[in-house]
């Protein structure tokens, strides 16, 4: 089975979406190669209407194999409190309009 | 109300972790114990699109019978740089929405709402910074 090879670079120009032609120029395939990576779920693409796709960066660098993992850490009472009163509080400063 | 066993609640985070990161960076952090705190936050940084966001979801849970209950929850978008908002919050016993207009940004228009899931308040908040919508 022939597979594509997917150039590892990383320093091309970065937008929050890309279309299917811009990934085909940026990686050197043609832009059927990419609806076909974006119809089998190898390339993750919002679908606009049923032709348009755009494409986040994200994907495009999940594809290259630059993710980023998300970031985790514990949340402290106080934290969680003073959350939950800056949220609160700004209903005391606009009343409801329902 | 939602009711999760402690299974059902990890991968309800793990996948809209997954979800999440398609738009941008996902931080999240948790509260040990009950009631637990949960806040997931986005960044979609735009990279040259006309427009950045920062999406906050956040949610207490408690132990009820020993499944984990949903009792209050905030999600939002804040358009970077602002102003522009919009938000479903559920807390001090109300269900509500807040819409800031950019073009209109004097006034965080409040108005009863209903129960949103949280990932159907992302896939709002995407069409709008993906510009599908119109933040109004």
């Amino acid at each position: 089975m022939k597979t594509e090879q997917i150039p590892s670079r990383t320093d091309f120009e970065k937008k929050a979406f890309y279309t299917p032609a811009e990934i085909a120029a940026l990686l050197q395939v043609h832009v059927s190669t990419v609806r076909d990576w974006i119809h089998t779920q190898r390339l993750f693409a919002y679908q606009l209407s049923e032709r348009v796709y755009r494409i986040p960066l994200s994907s495009l660098m999940e594809l290259l194999g630059e993710t980023d993992e998300a970031t985790r850490r514990d949340l402290s009472t106080a934290e969680s409190d003073q959350i939950w009163r800056d949220i609160s509080a700004e209903h005391r400063s606009s009343p409801a309009q329902a | 109300m939602t009711r999760l066993r402690q299974q059902q609640l990890e991968q309800r985070i793990a996948k809209v972790e997954g979800a999440f990161s398609r738009l941008g960076r996902v931080d999240v952090a948790r509260q040990i114990g009950s009631p637990q705190a949960i806040v997931i936050t986005v960044t979609h940084p735009g990279w040259g699109a006309p427009t950045t966001a920062q999406l906050s979801f956040v949610e207490t849970w408690i132990i009820e019978g020993g499944l984990w209950a949903l009792t209050r929850y905030a999600y939002d978008l804040l358009l970077r740089p602002g102003p522009g908002r919009l938000g479903f919050h559920w807390h001090d016993g109300r269900y509500h929405e807040h819409c800031v207009d950019p073009a209109d940004p004097g006034r965080d228009h409040h108005f009863t709402g209903g129960p949103v899931d949280l990932v159907a308040a992302f896939d709002r908040f995407t069409a709008f910074v993906i510009g599908r919508q119109p933040l109004t």
